[in-house]
């Protein structure tokens, strides 16, 4: 609508529901983003509703206001769906793009690879059903609508509608074409029969071509579809007036050429599904029904209905229907779906049950936190299918290409037509090399180039343990020079632990006593020592924590401290020379050194310190092996930093470094090359976005709210390497499939012409099945990735 | 003045004794000169 705003500003106003808002400065920010955005003329962001007004003009571009307000730190609600685009070329790409970005879309993405079209949009503004319209409109097909990205069955259900059609027109043409063929040389069928049946083909079988050439007519753009209508109804037309006036026919070029495009639209529309594969395997690993404990029995309810705090049975075999907490019984799991581990994880109470998981031993029940679209499969499917909706910057290149590559290959069969008339060639056999021209050349196959590797790397490596967010980081990745680590959480176990204790086991049973009471993380890791060694732990009959020193109490009848050299000295306790030259060489090490005192002697002293993740050094060597140089940055103290980088045979090393500095640490560091940042995806969120790619080793199962544009799920570092490994496998498969659909014009287009004629020629039925086979080439390549 | 020790915010460590304190001040009171005021016991509120 158009609104007046006081009297001075005119234009389109839009509301926005702002998330993450809570204080007068919020909201200030906001607008300020928001005015920054070309278009925008007013803007105000209310704290009380949460919402921003603006008024802009109508050519703003909706998707930079969403962008506008990200960028300084908040977000904004919208919705998002996946409608399926039956029918669209790779090439029309763009324009089912652009005749989906309406006022409210803030973004429109379209898989040539899955034939859908995910948007995000504003529901204040704008719904599904106005997008869908919106193609209609443009000429497109809008088929089904997903609003549940859990159900990754649309592209199945369109593809397979697709490939149902593909047969139906399949059918009749392949025995026309065979007699059409075969009455070339033996000329049994009078001319006007062949007239009627290559009429059926090419306007029953060939109708998707020719209602596709259509509307890409109409959206001023030129396809495939462009191409083989051309190319079939030019040489239908000659050879139905050829018939008529008694010339010679060739009605089977055109035929033959729909049959072989539509075969091989066929095959790909089947293989095509299969790159989707690995997301739809994951979603159908949650079991439809679960088991609640009802009163004294169980029952069976639909999975998505389970409310958090209800109990759910699990037994032996069967995947567990919702996320939680074991709450009783004991068993082991398959999560090999999420952390690509294949060994059972032990499950006993108080551990976390992920939805989809194989309860392979053992039965549970499950205290459900999380159900239905909101457990971690759930996330990570649409993660996963996001991602795969993506395209690589190399891509770039070819949709440049594709965009106008349909018309220079008109423009080569024009020119054909003439060259080989102007030479006096029959007017037939001009046309028939300008028709093998107009089928040959593959636009498709640009088009398709790297959606399809990104489709099946992204779901290769969610088969690992690897969630890409951001499909960009194959590329980035392999262009980086420095691999930089967080330490404490990321290299390291990120808890201490008792790594030496030297000193009598009674004075060890003391000093845990005495910590028993403390929450200090050294305290925590003293008792626990003291418990795996069976030691009996008492409570303190009185106990006192001095901070920068340790603690004292009294336990059994006697008082004990424990702590560093400061401690000891106030409790008058003198700490023999060995021991303190001990200590100091381990706080060299980077590890903290607490002496126990009982009664005033020093008895005792424990070494404490966060070990290294068992598999920080394979690693890092294995980064190093790849040609990155691996940084330590942490915001623990220099010492312990350098400590652990030493253990590691790194040289280069920031101690100290709070989240701010780490990121500006990342920046420094890009001036130089590029830059890799592995760290917690909570912590180290700005050092994350800093980064060239950011993978986030997480540990918790909030996987979309962790920064980063690729998760480790479970840290694992041994992951990294392997997502290097297969970003190298998704860029190699990206750039052949680019390289052979350039080849493949390059080469083809030419011989189609008649350039090497009479030597190597290309009749216009052998053209289209080149064609065809060009683009399954494309598509099986991409499929070898299912292995990387 | 009586400090309850299981309450006492202020505390130090002297020759292997805990003592309480009421204030900060009195604390950094007692660790400037411990051996006076354990010769001399407890004063009132120090000023400075």
């Amino acid at each position: 609508m158009d609104i007046r705003v006081g009297v001075k500003v005119e234009g389109r106003e839009t509301v926005l529901k702002i998330l993450g808002m809570h204080c007068a400065t919020c909201s200030l920010t906001v607008q300020r983003a928001l005015l920054s955005v070309r278009g925008v003329r007013w803007a105000e962001a209310s704290l009380a509703s949460n919402e921003a007004r603006l008024v802009a003009s109508p050519e703003l571009d909706y998707g930079e206001l969403l962008k506008a307000v990200r960028r300084v730190g908040y977000d904004v609600y919208r919705e998002a769906v996946y409608i399926s685009v039956p029918g669209a070329r790779p090439e029309d790409a763009a324009a089912v793009e652009r005749a989906a970005r309406l006022w409210g879309v803030f973004r429109a993405s379209f898989s040539p690879a899955t034939s859908l079209l995910y948007v995000e949009y504003n529901p204040l503004e704008v719904g599904p059903r106005d997008v869908a319209e919106a193609l209609t409109r443009a000429g497109f097909k809008a088929g089904e609508v997903s609003r549940s990205e859990v159900d990754v069955d649309v592209d199945r259900k369109a593809a397979e509608r697709d490939a149902r059609d593909l047969a139906s027109r399949l059918l009749p043409a392949v025995p026309i074409t065979a007699v059409l063929m075969a009455s070339m040389m033996f000329p049994a069928v009078p001319p006007l029969a062949q007239l009627l049946m290559a009429s059926a083909v090419q306007f029953y079988s060939g109708w998707r071509f020719l209602s596709g050439a259509y509307r890409a007519f109409r959206n001023g753009t030129a396809n495939m579809d462009t191409l083989v209508a051309l190319g079939t109804l030019s040489t239908f037309t000659y050879s139905a007036y050829a018939a008529l006036t008694g010339g010679r026919a060739f009605f089977e070029a055109s035929a033959a050429v729909i049959t072989f495009v539509l075969a091989g639209r066929y095959m790909e529309s089947r293989m095509k599904l299969k790159t989707g594969d690995a997301v739809r395997k994951l979603a159908q690993m949650a079991p439809p029904r679960a088991r609640v404990k009802t009163g004294e029995g169980f029952t069976e309810v639909d999975s998505a209905q389970v409310e958090p705090g209800q109990l759910v049975e699990v037994r032996e075999g069967e995947r567990i229907p919702v996320d939680g907490y074991v709450e009783e019984g004991m068993g082991y799991a398959d999560e090999s779906a999420f952390t690509g581990e294949p060994m059972p994880a032990e499950k006993k109470p108080g551990d976390l049950a992920l939805a989809g998981t194989l309860l392979v031993r053992g039965r549970l029940l499950v205290r459900a936190t999380r159900s239905g679209a909101h457990t971690y499969l759930a996330e990570v499917v649409r993660l996963v299918r996001q991602a795969q909706n993506a395209r690589l910057p190399i891509q770039r290149l070819a949709d440049r290409v594709a965009g106008v590559f349909t018309w220079a290959v008109m423009a080569a069969a024009a020119a054909t037509f003439a060259a080989w008339a102007l030479r006096g060639a029959p007017p037939g056999q001009a046309l028939l090399f300008a028709a093998s021209v107009l089928v040959v050349a593959c636009p498709c196959a640009l088009g398709l180039a790297t959606p399809l590797a990104v489709v099946v790397g992204v779901g290769r490596a969610a088969e690992k343990g690897l969630l890409v967010k951001n499909p960009e980081a194959f590329e980035k990745a392999l262009r980086a020079r420095f691999a930089v680590f967080d330490k404490t959480g990321t290299l390291t176990k990120g808890f201490p632990r008792v790594v030496k204790y030297v000193g009598d086991v009674e004075a060890l049973a003391y000093a845990a006593s005495a910590e028993s009471k403390s929450t200090h993380p050294l305290a925590r890791a003293l008792v626990d020592y003291a418990s795996e060694l069976g030691l009996a732990v008492q409570p303190p009959e009185s106990y006192d924590s001095f901070p920068g020193m340790g603690v004292y109490a009294t336990v059994g009848g006697r008082s004990v401290g424990v702590g560093n050299e400061r401690l000891m000295e106030a409790l008058g306790a003198e700490v023999p020379q060995g021991m303190r030259e001990l200590a100091e060489g381990l706080r060299s090490e980077g590890l903290s050194a607490v002496y126990v005192a009982v009664d005033g002697k020093v008895r005792g002293l424990a070494a404490l310190g966060d070990e290294l993740r068992p598999d920080a050094a394979s690693a890092v060597q294995r980064l190093r092996s790849m040609g990155l140089e691996p940084v330590v940055a942490s915001g623990d103290n220099e010492r312990a930093v350098a400590a652990v980088a030493a253990k590691l045979g790194i040289s280069r090393y920031f101690g100290g470094a709070e989240p701010e500095r780490k990121a500006e640490i990342v920046r420094r560091l890009r001036e130089e090359g590029g830059v890799i940042f592995v760290g917690d995806g909570v912590n180290d969120a700005p050092a994350l976005a800093a980064a060239d790619v950011g993978i986030a080793v997480g540990n918790g199962t909030e996987v979309a709210k962790e920064a980063g544009d690729v998760v480790v799920a479970r840290g694992d570092l041994s992951k990294v390497a392997e997502f290097l490994q297969i970003s190298r496998r998704v860029e190699a498969n990206a750039r052949f499939n680019l390289l052979w659909a350039f080849a493949y014009n390059i080469a083809l287009i030419p011989i189609a012409a008649g350039l090497f004629y009479p030597a190597l020629s290309l009749r216009p039925e052998l053209a289209g099945l080149a064609m065809s086979l060009s683009s399954i080439t494309v598509t099986l390549n991409a499929l070898r990735l299912k292995r990387a | 003045m009586e400090v309850d020790p299981a309450k006492a915010k202020y505390k130090t460590l002297y020759r292997g004794k805990v003592y309480y304190f009421c204030s900060s001040m009195c604390k950094e009171e007692f660790e400037r000169r411990p051996e006076y005021y354990l010769q001399h016991g407890p004063q009132g509120m120090p000023h400075r």
